[in-house]
C-alpha cells in the first residue's frame, strides 16, 4: 500500500472533530487530530486560490538540555539550507521558486517558545509545500559535519548583527527581567556557546527525539473543501512520528517581583529602555481586558505615544523629521505567549532616564487607580476591534493568528471569540486587571559606557 | 445499493478521497458570482462583493480625476486634492476622514496616478455605517480652507523635492516626459515644484468642483455587508449631489515616438542605472494588455525572467533587471530598468535590444508561455488576497474599462497565445522609438559607441 493511501486512510481516522464554529458563510473552523498526535484546524476561504498554512512546533530553549541551547535555530539553520537548495529555478523545488518570485511565502523561523513555517503559495501547490515542510521538520535525516559547520558560521553572523541592534539588546535584557530564571530568557552569548560545541551527532539526536509531530499545531486556511485539505495533511504528515498524545504547553511564569536589568553599550549615545509589564494568560476575558489598557496606553492618541515628555526622548533637541521617522517611543503590543506583556521602547537622553521610568510607571498606575476617561476606554475598545479585523487580513495572517491561538488559547476558535470579547470590557474590568497585573513591572535597560 | 464487506470500506473512501483530491477544483483568483452593481440616479456606480467570511470591510472611492485630467493651468490639482481630502471637514459626519478612521483603529490611504485618484478604508464590519458615511461625505463634499490648502502646499513641495532626491523615482518622471512630450501622460503625477506653488485656491477647489462628481466616480467595497444596505445607504448619503456634467475632453492620442528620446546625467555611484520606455497598449486592446503582462512577465519575473536569466545569471552584467506596466486608459509605457556596473552600460543596452527583438523574431515556446501565465496568475492572486486588494481590482479597473475585466482578467489571460506574445512584442518593441534614461558617473559616452548599441540584425 503507497504512503500516500496510508495517509488517506488516516485521514479517515482521525479523532473526531473537537471544536466548529462559525455561522452561515462566516469562517469555519475545524480541529482535528492525527493519530500521531499533530493538531490540524482547518478554515475554507475562497475569497482567492490561495493556500496558506501555519505550523508551530512547540519547542522552547527549556525543552532543550542546557549545554546545547541555541539546538534550535542551528536546527533551523539546517533546515532552511536544505529547502533553499531544492527551492531554485533548476532544483527539486522548482515549482515554488517560480511562486515565490510571483509572492508566495516560504519561511521558517525560531521563536521564543515555537518553530514556525509560515506558508502561502497558490492552492494547487499546497500538497507540495506541505510535503516541503513535513520533510524538513519530520524526516529522518542526518546531518554532516560540513553542513554543520556552515550553518554554525552563519548563525554565529546573524546572531553577531542582532547584538549589534541596540533595540534587540535592551528587548532581551527586558525578556530577562521579565521572566526571571526561565530558560525563556536567553541571552544571545549562551546561545552561541551551545551552538559552537554542537556536532551533527547532537542536532540529529535533538532533532529525532524533540521535532515530532505530536508536539506539532497545524492551521490552514484555504479555499479547499475541508475533506480535501485534511487529505492534503494527513497525506503530508502522517507518515511521519509514532503516536503519541498532543504536547501541552509547560508552565512559565513571569517574575514574582519587579526587575530590572541594566547594561552599558559602547555603540551608543542615548539611553535605550524597554518598560513593561505582564498581563493574564492569552485568550482569557482579561488578557482582552489588558489588551484595552494597552490600547488606552499605547494605541492611537494613547498616553504614552502622546506624553511629549516620551515622544521628545525627555529633553533630546532632535530635528522633527528625525521623531517621523523613527519615534522615541515605541510600543510593544500584547500578542499570543505564555506570559503575555505590554510595554514600551524608549530613546532617551542618559541624564533623564529616571524620569522617564518614572513617568511610564505613573502612567501604569493611573490606569490601575481606573484614572481614564468613559471616552478613552471607547476609543481603546474602538482601536482593539479594529486591530483585530484588520491585523490579519491576509491568507497567511489569518492561518498564523488561529494556529496561535490554537497552541496559546487551547482553542484555535478564539480567533472569532476574542474580538466578540472587546465590548464587554468595561472600565472595572481594566482597572481589575491592571491592578492586579501592573504592580509588578520589567525594565531592560541599556546606558552609553561612561 | 450492494453492501460491500466493512473491511473494504476504507480502501474504497480512501480511493475516492484520492480521486476527489486529484480532481480539487482551484477558487477563481476573482469570484464574480457574489458580485452585484447599482447605478444610482446620481450616476454613481456602486460595484460590491460580498464576502462574509471575516468580519472586515474594505471600501474605496475611485474618481476619475488625475494628472490625466488636468491642464496646463492646473497642473498638480489632482495630487493636491488628494492631499486636502484628507485634511478637509465634510458638511456632516464624524470630523476629518482620516482622523476619524485611524482614530477608531482602522485602515485609510489614498493614491493620484494618470488616469484616477482614490482613497480606500478598512474597518471591522460594524463599522461600516460611520466610516461610509465619512468617506462618502468626505469625496463629495469636501471644504477646503484657504490656510489648510497653503499648508498642504508646503507638504506637498516636500514631497516633490523627495521625489526629486529619489533617483529611481525622478528617473521615471523623467522618462515619461520623454516618452509623452504633448500628452498630459507626460506631465509629472503631483506637477511640478513650480506649478504646486502657483496653484492658487480657486484653481483647486475648480478641479474638485468639476471632477468630483457622483457621476464621474466609482464606490467600491468588498466585505462581510449586505449589498442591497449598502445601494440605500449610498443613495440616501448622496442624494443631495446631482449628477452634473464633467467638462472635459480626451486629450489627442499621443503621436508615435520618433527616434531614440534620451536623457543622459550624472550620478555619483559605482551601479549606473539605465531606463527604457517603450509605448504600450491601453486598455481598449484588452487582448494586447493581457500578451503585454504576459511580455513584462516573461522578461522579467524574479529569477525566472529572461533578461534576469542571461544580465544576472549567465553574463553578470547587471546587478538587476526590473520591469514596470501599468495598465492605463490610454496607452502607457512599458519600462525596462537595468541597474549595472558602469563598464557594463554598452553591452547590455545592446543585450537588452537583442531579447527585445528575439521576441519579435522567435515564437515564445509554448512551455515557456505556461509558465508565464502561471506565475501571473499567482501574482495577481496574491494581489487579491484581502478585501482591499479587490477593492483595489474592482476599483481600478472600473475607472479605467469596467470592474468586470478585473473578474475576466485570468480567463484572458489564459487565451493569449504565442502568436499574440508575438504580434505584441512586435507593436512594443521599436528599436527606432523608445525613451531613455540614463544614470552614470559619466556623462559623455562617444558618439560612436552608442551608434554600436543598434543592431537591427540581432536575433
Amino acid at each position: 500500500m503507497s504512503q500516500r493511501i496510508v495517509a488517506l486512510l488516516a485521514t479517515l481516522f482521525m479523532v473526531a472533530a473537537t471544536g466548529l464554529c462559525g455561522a452561515a458563510g462566516e469562517a469555519r473552523v475545524s480541529t482535528q487530530t492525527l493519530p500521531n498526535g499533530m493538531r490540524v484546524t482547518l478554515t475554507q476561504d475562497t475569497l482567492t486560490d490561495i493556500a496558506a498554512f501555519h505550523l508551530a512546533l512547540v519547542i522552547s530553549p527549556a525543552d532543550i538540555p542546557e549545554a546545547n541551547t541555541g539546538a534550535r535555530e542551528l536546527i533551523q539553520q539546517l533546515m532552511l539550507n536544505r529547502l533553499r537548495s531544492a527551492i531554485q529555478p533548476d532544483g527539486e523545488l522548482r515549482e515554488l521558486a517560480e511562486a515565490i518570485a510571483a509572492d508566495a511565502t516560504f519561511a521558517i523561523s525560531s521563536e521564543a517558545e515555537y518553530v514556525e513555517a509560515r506558508v502561502s503559495v497558490p492552492s494547487d501547490m499546497l500538497p507540495l509545500a506541505l510535503d516541503a515542510v513535513a520533510e524538513a521538520f519530520f524526516a529522518d535525516t542526518q546531518y554532516t559535519d560540513e553542513e554543520v559547520t556552515a550553518a554554525r558560521d552563519q548563525l554565529v553572523d546573524a546572531f553577531g548583527r542582532a547584538a549589534s541592534s541596540v533595540t534587540d539588546r535592551t528587548y532581551r535584557l527586558f525578556r530577562r527581567a521579565l521572566l526571571g530564571k526561565s530558560p525563556l530568557a536567553e541571552d544571545i552569548a549562551s546561545t552561541l556557546a551551545g551552538i559552537s560545541g554542537m556536532t551533527a551527532e547532537d542536532a540529529h539526536s535533538l532533532r529525532r527525539d524533540l521535532y515530532v509531530p505530536a508536539r506539532c499545531s497545524i492551521a490552514l486556511v484555504t479555499p479547499l473543501r475541508e475533506d480535501d485539505a485534511a487529505a492534503a495533511v494527513a497525506t503530508a504528515f502522517a507518515k511521519y512520528g509514532a503516536p503519541a498524545a498532543p504536547l501541552a504547553l509547560g508552565p512559565v511564569k513571569p517574575a514574582d517581583a519587579s526587575a530590572v536589568r541594566v547594561a552599558e553599550g559602547t555603540d551608543m549615545a542615548l539611553a535605550s529602555m524597554v518598560v513593561g509589564v505582564p498581563l493574564p494568560g492569552y485568550g482569557t476575558r482579561d488578557f482582552v481586558a489588558g489588551q484595552v489598557a494597552f490600547m488606552i496606553l499605547g494605541g492611537k492618541g494613547g498616553r504614552l505615544i502622546s506624553d511629549t515628555r516620551l515622544s521628545h526622548g525627555m529633553g533630546l533637541a532632535l530635528p522633527k523629521s528625525v521623531y517621523e521617522q523613527q519615534p522615541a517611543i515605541e510600543m510593544v503590543a500584547p500578542g499570543p505567549m505564555s506570559v503575555p506583556f505590554l510595554g514600551a521602547h524608549i530613546v532617551a537622553n542618559p541624564a533623564f532616564i529616571e524620569d522617564v521610568r518614572e513617568v511610564v510607571l505613573a502612567h501604569f498606575a493611573s490606569i490601575a487607580a481606573g484614572k481614564f476617561t468613559e471616552e478613552e476606554l471607547a476609543g481603546a475598545r474602538d482601536q482593539l476591534a479594529n486591530q483585530y479585523a484588520i491585523a490579519y487580513d491576509s491568507y497567511s495572517a489569518r492561518a498564523q493568528f488561529i494556529n496561535l491561538n490554537a497552541v496559546f488559547g487551547g482553542d484555535a476558535g478564539l480567533y472569532a471569540e476574542l474580538p466578540k470579547l472587546v465590548d464587554t470590557i468595561t472600565a472595572e474590568d481594566v482597572t481589575r486587571v491592571a491592578r492586579e497585573y501592573f504592580a509588578t513591572h520589567a525594565i531592560g535597560l541599556q546606558m552609553p559606557a561612561s | 445499493m450492494k453492501r460491500v464487506k466493512g473491511y473494504f470500506v476504507p480502501a474504497l473512501v480512501a480511493v475516492a478521497l484520492f480521486v476527489s483530491w486529484a480532481g480539487a477544483s482551484a477558487a477563481p483568483v476573482i469570484g464574480g458570482e457574489n458580485v452585484s452593481i447599482k447605478v444610482l440616479d446620481n450616476g454613481l456606480r456602486v460595484v460590491v462583493k460580498e464576502e462574509n467570511t471575516w468580519p472586515i470591510v474594505s471600501m474605496g472611492v475611485y474618481i476619475k480625476a488625475g494628472s490625466l485630467h488636468e491642464s496646463d493651468a492646473d497642473a498638480g490639482a489632482a495630487h493636491m486634492v488628494e492631499h486636502l481630502l484628507f485634511e478637509a471637514e465634510p458638511v456632516e459626519g464624524e470630523g476629518k476622514v482620516a482622523e476619524y478612521i485611524e482614530g477608531i483603529g482602522g485602515r485609510i490611504s489614498a493614491f493620484t496616478g494618470r488616469d484616477f485618484t482614490h482613497v480606500d478604508v478598512t474597518v471591522a464590519s460594524q463599522y461600516i455605517e460611520a466610516a461610509l458615511q465619512s468617506l462618502v461625505g468626505t469625496v463629495l463634499a469636501a471644504r477646503f480652507e484657504d490656510e489648510v490648502v497653503v499648508k498642504e502646499q508646503m507638504v506637498v513641495l516636500r514631497e516633490i523635492a523627495d521625489r526629486s532626491a529619489n533617483s529611481s523615482l525622478d528617473m521615471g518622471t523623467v522618462l515619461w516626459g520623454l516618452a509623452y512630450p504633448d500628452h498630459p501622460y507626460g506631465r509629472p503625477i503631483g506637477g511640478t515644484a513650480e506649478q504646486v506653488r502657483k496653484l492658487t485656491v480657486d484653481a483647486i477647489r475648480g478641479f474638485y468642483n468639476r471632477f468630483y462628481v457622483p457621476n464621474n466616480m466609482t464606490l467600491v467595497a468588498v466585505g462581510r455587508l449586505d449589498a442591497d444596505w449598502l445601494f440605500e445607504r449610498v443613495e440616501r448619503l448622496t442624494r443631495s449631489h446631482a449628477a452634473r456634467p464633467v467638462q472635459w475632453a480626451s486629450p489627442a492620442p499621443a503621436a508615435p515616438l520618433s527616434g531614440i528620446q534620451r536623457d543622459i546625467a550624472t550620478r555619483d555611484s559605482e551601479i549606473a542605472a539605465v531606463v527604457f520606455g517603450w509605448r504600450a497598449p491601453g486598455i481598449s486592446d484588452k487582448r494586447d494588455v493581457c500578451a503585454t503582462d504576459l511580455i513584462y512577465t516573461l522578461l522579467g519575473q524574479g529569477a525566472t525572467g529572461r533578461l534576469h536569466k542571461r544580465l544576472v545569471e549567465q553574463d553578470k552584467l547587471a546587478a538587476g533587471v526590473d520591469i514596470l506596466y501599468l495598465t492605463q486608459k490610454e496607452p502607457g509605457l512599458f519600462i525596462l530598468t537595468v541597474a549595472i556596473l558602469e563598464k557594463n552600460e554598452l553591452v547590455v543596452r545592446k543585450a537588452v535590444l537583442e531579447e527585445i527583438k528575439r521576441l519579435t523574431a522567435e515564437k515564445v515556446p509554448e512551455e515557456e508561455l505556461a509558465c508565464a501565465k502561471r506565475l501571473l496568475r499567482t501574482e495577481y492572486a496574491f494581489s487579491n488576497e484581502s478585501y482591499a486588494g479587490q477593492v483595489g481590482s474592482l476599483g481600478f479597473y472600473d475607472t479605467i474599462d469596467t470592474y468586470e475585466f478585473a473578474i475576466d482578467y485570468i480567463d484572458q489571460v489564459n487565451a493569449v497565445t504565442v502568436d499574440d506574445i508575438q504580434r505584441v512584442a512586435a507593436r512594443i518593441f521599436d528599436t527606432d522609438g523608445y525613451a531613455m534614461v540614463i544614470r552614470r558617473r559619466d556623462k559623455d559616452v562617444p558618439p560612436g559607441q552608442e551608434v554600436r548599441l543598434y543592431c537591427p540584425n540581432a536575433s
